[in-house]
């Protein structure tokens, strides 16, 4: 037997040998019986490390199966229900691909988006008139020195143009604007 | 760590599809790669290994007649695993012979896998014989060069691909690939004697 037959019999059963090269392998197989009884012996060796036991199929095993199958009736499915391969291959190289696009998506914004690096100078002019956020308590100071009342009245005063804040003549922003405008 | 690769599953995608038009030769390959793994899986079950290979042939026959209806929802493996397991608790309640512990579903199956055996009915020789096999097994691994013994026992043991073994051991992948195979090859020389 050819070494490099038999060093193609460990990766497969490994999951390490190409699907095309899994192939021939199992094809060669099929006529070659040494090499069935190779990856027997292999197989066992790894159940025996594994489980401390042994057992593999017969010799036999796959011609008997097969002459069962004989008596077996042949597939003929129609293609549009063997489209599954086809769609589950799509539907994953659809996700790769979104995926990627996304990433580029994010990388260009990311990029574009980026601020131009700020000299010393703006830096300083920065730090000199940026603010402290307003604390709790300011807020809650200047809410109460402008009572929700008073704003809501002061809005609708505004903006509305029937609302008149119970003073006689007097006449909301609104309908001025619209008079003027006529 | 993977437990099957990408390519392996792919292999299975085409073949099942072969079959699916009309190829029956196609299902003997599926029947080459999966021979040995359901075997073993159904003599958990069985614990008889002549049996073992009777409700096996018996669970290929009846994935090949349910192929019809696979459509990929779950991997080629998983779904034969899931009939095999079928098959041998069926067979176990037809013959009463022991309960089934039914919470033993395929999801368990791989971590199943890798559990001790509790020996079944084998013959007294052949239990004898099997012992003696593993024992000379561990023997040889022991014995191994420590580069060959430590790359199979990551892939064994640790289930890691050679990539990672490649990673972990600090060398190239071809490197792993050789060391596994020599291993292999050392081990099936002191194997010779006793299967002759």
């Amino acid at each position: 037997m050819h070494e490099d037959l038999i060093q193609k019999i460990s990766q497969f059963l490994d999951d390490e040998l190409p699907e095309e090269e899994s192939l021939r392998l199992l094809q060669k197989m099929r006529t070659h019986s040494e090499l069935a009884g190779k990856m027997r012996r292999y197989e066992a060796i790894k159940q025996a490390i594994k489980n401390d036991e042994l057992i593999s199929a017969a010799p036999d095993f796959v011609a008997s199966v097969s002459s069962q199958l004989q008596q077996e009736p042949t597939y003929l499915i129609p293609n549009t229900t063997r489209h599954w391969i086809r769609h589950r291959h799509f539907g994953r190289s659809h996700k790769i691909a979104a995926a990627a696009a996304s990433v580029a998506v994010i990388a260009f914004v990311a990029h574009t988006q980026r601020p131009e690096p700020a000299s010393p100078v703006q830096i300083a002019a920065v730090k000199e008139t940026a603010k402290p956020a307003p604390q709790l308590a300011e807020v809650k100071a200047s809410r109460n020195a402008y009572p929700v009342n008073q704003q809501i009245s002061d809005y609708l005063q505004a903006h509305s143009s029937i609302y008149t804040n119970s003073q006689a003549d007097f006449q909301p922003y609104a309908q001025v604007t619209h008079y003027s405008q006529k | 760590m993977k437990s099957h690769s990408r390519a392996s599953e792919q292999l299975d995608e085409d073949l099942v599809l072969r079959v699916q038009q009309g190829d029956k030769s196609a299902y003997d390959l599926l029947v080459i790669k999966y021979q040995h793994k359901i075997v073993q899986l159904v003599n958990r079950y069985v614990k008889d290994p002549s049996e073992s290979q009777d409700v096996a042939q018996e669970a290929f026959i009846k994935a090949y007649r349910a192929l019809g209806s696979f459509r990929g929802e779950s991997a080629f493996y998983t779904w034969l695993y899931r009939i095999a397991i079928n098959t041998a608790k069926n067979y176990l309640m037809s013959r009463s012979r022991r309960n089934v512990d039914m919470q033993i579903d395929v999801q368990d199956a791989e971590v199943y896998e890798n559990l001790p055996q509790l020996h079944g009915q084998e013959t007294p020789e052949r239990e004898l014989l099997s012992r003696e096999i593993v024992e000379t097994i561990k023997t040889a691994i022991a014995k191994l060069p420590e580069e060959m013994r430590i790359a199979i026992m990551l892939r064994e043991f640790e289930g890691m691909s050679y990539e990672e073994i490649a990673q972990a051991m600090d060398c190239p992948v071809g490197t792993v690939r050789s060391r596994i195979f020599r291993a292999r090859e050392a081990i099936d020389s002191k194997l010779n004697p006793l299967l002759d």
